[in-house]
């Protein structure tokens, strides 16, 4: 009601204590937003506040992300090991959050997806979580895939070729983990229309993860 | 979705329905006010248009319609078969395309899904910056 009111038409997220909301930048209440959490100490360490990222990757050989970081002006870099371990963290994160959702939503949204694909496509996404649409201006052939990423591959005579796994969430997400802020089949149908209705925005707006990545969900 | 509905992906509710039906005046009153509003906010609006989904690039409130890029369709084109000699105008196919038209929906009879402004990605991404305790290494 109060989202309504100040012309929130896609509802406020809700602030978990098991990750902190990231919020688009144009959504009305990212000040406010942005980095809430419940969780009762997030005290940061001052020395964090010194770290500015430069620039990350992800290195398939030593499963880690490595990032460039300046720290009081001198440049240095570490990595994050992201191993098996760190997917089931982000499944069980997302597992915790997902119980705050309301399941009359995931209701209404799987209605709203039955509208969208075929009959037998939406049957596939009941059974398995995942359906495929080729994109008739591209030939570009997507797996939309509930709670991961959607992966883009190019098929053609001599095999399939993985382009990217992308990763878009409308309104927010919670960090490091695969929920956005609204139920997981709502954000199917999101990255579904903005592929069929603006292809290049959706690429252009979606985190691009290689293969090997966590992020990719593979 | 029935004709005339605008499906807005919410947070909360999982999705909100306004309906320009005829019948419902005030309803349709509102459903301006929101669409107009959405296209303000960023929202991505996208609607089905001749088996196509197009997205809404503007909203005319006096004759309730949406304004989409008319596109003709393009099917996706192979490379041509060996031993297949291109035809002469193939030169063309690298010809500046000429500019698209704008089309007019009529909100009465279209069916809507609009989504919200994109935060981006997720996992993997450092969105509120890195914490000492994660680097396993540095030098």
């Amino acid at each position: 009601m109060l989202a309504k009111e100040r012309g929130h038409w896609a509802g406020l997220p809700m602030p978990s204590e098991h990750a902190r909301l990231v919020m688009a930048p144009n959504h009305p209440e990212y000040e406010r937003l942005n980095g809430a959490t419940l969780a009762p100490d997030q005290s940061s360490n001052p020395e964090d506040e010194k770290l500015e990222l430069v620039n990350c990757w992800y290195n398939d050989h030593e499963r880690s992300n490595i990032l460039v970081i300046r720290e009081n002006g001198r440049v240095t870099w570490g990595r994050v090991f992201e191993g098996p371990g760190r997917r089931i963290k982000m499944l069980l994160d997302a597992a915790l959050i997902a119980q705050t959702m309301d399941m009359a939503a995931e209701t209404r949204a799987l209605e709203t997806l039955s509208t969208l694909v075929s009959k037998h496509l939406y049957h596939g996404y009941r059974m398995t979580g995942a359906f495929i649409e080729t994109s008739k201006r591209s030939g570009v052939t997507y797996i939309f895939r509930r709670l991961g990423t959607t992966l883009a591959i190019r098929a053609t005579d001599v095999g399939c070729r993985l382009l990217a796994a992308l990763c878009l969430h409308p309104l927010g997400y919670y960090e490091q983990t695969t929920l956005g802020v609204m139920v997981p089949t709502d954000d199917v149908i999101a990255h579904l229309v903005m592929m069929r209705s603006d292809e290049h925005m959706f690429w252009r707006k979606a985190n691009q993860h290689g293969i090997l990545s966590p992020g990719a969900m593979l | 979705m029935k004709p005339g509905d605008v499906a807005i992906l919410n947070c909360t509710d999982g999705d909100t329905r306004i309906s320009f039906d005829p019948r419902k005046r005030s309803e349709v009153e509102r459903a301006k006010i929101i669409v107009a509003d959405m296209l303000k906010r960023g929202f991505l609006l996208g609607v089905m248009v001749d088996g196509r989904m197009e997205r809404v690039l503007a909203f005319d409130e006096q004759h309730c319609e949406y304004i989409v890029t008319d596109y003709q369709p393009v099917e996706q084109v192979g490379p041509p078969a060996e031993g297949v000699v291109p035809p002469e105008d193939a030169a063309q196919v690298h010809a500046p395309r000429p500019s698209r038209g704008r089309k007019r929906v009529s909100a009465k009879s279209a069916r809507v899904i609009a989504v919200g402004p994109t935060a981006g990605g997720g996992p993997g991404v450092y969105a509120h910056g890195i914490r000492r305790a994660m680097l396993e290494r540095r030098s």
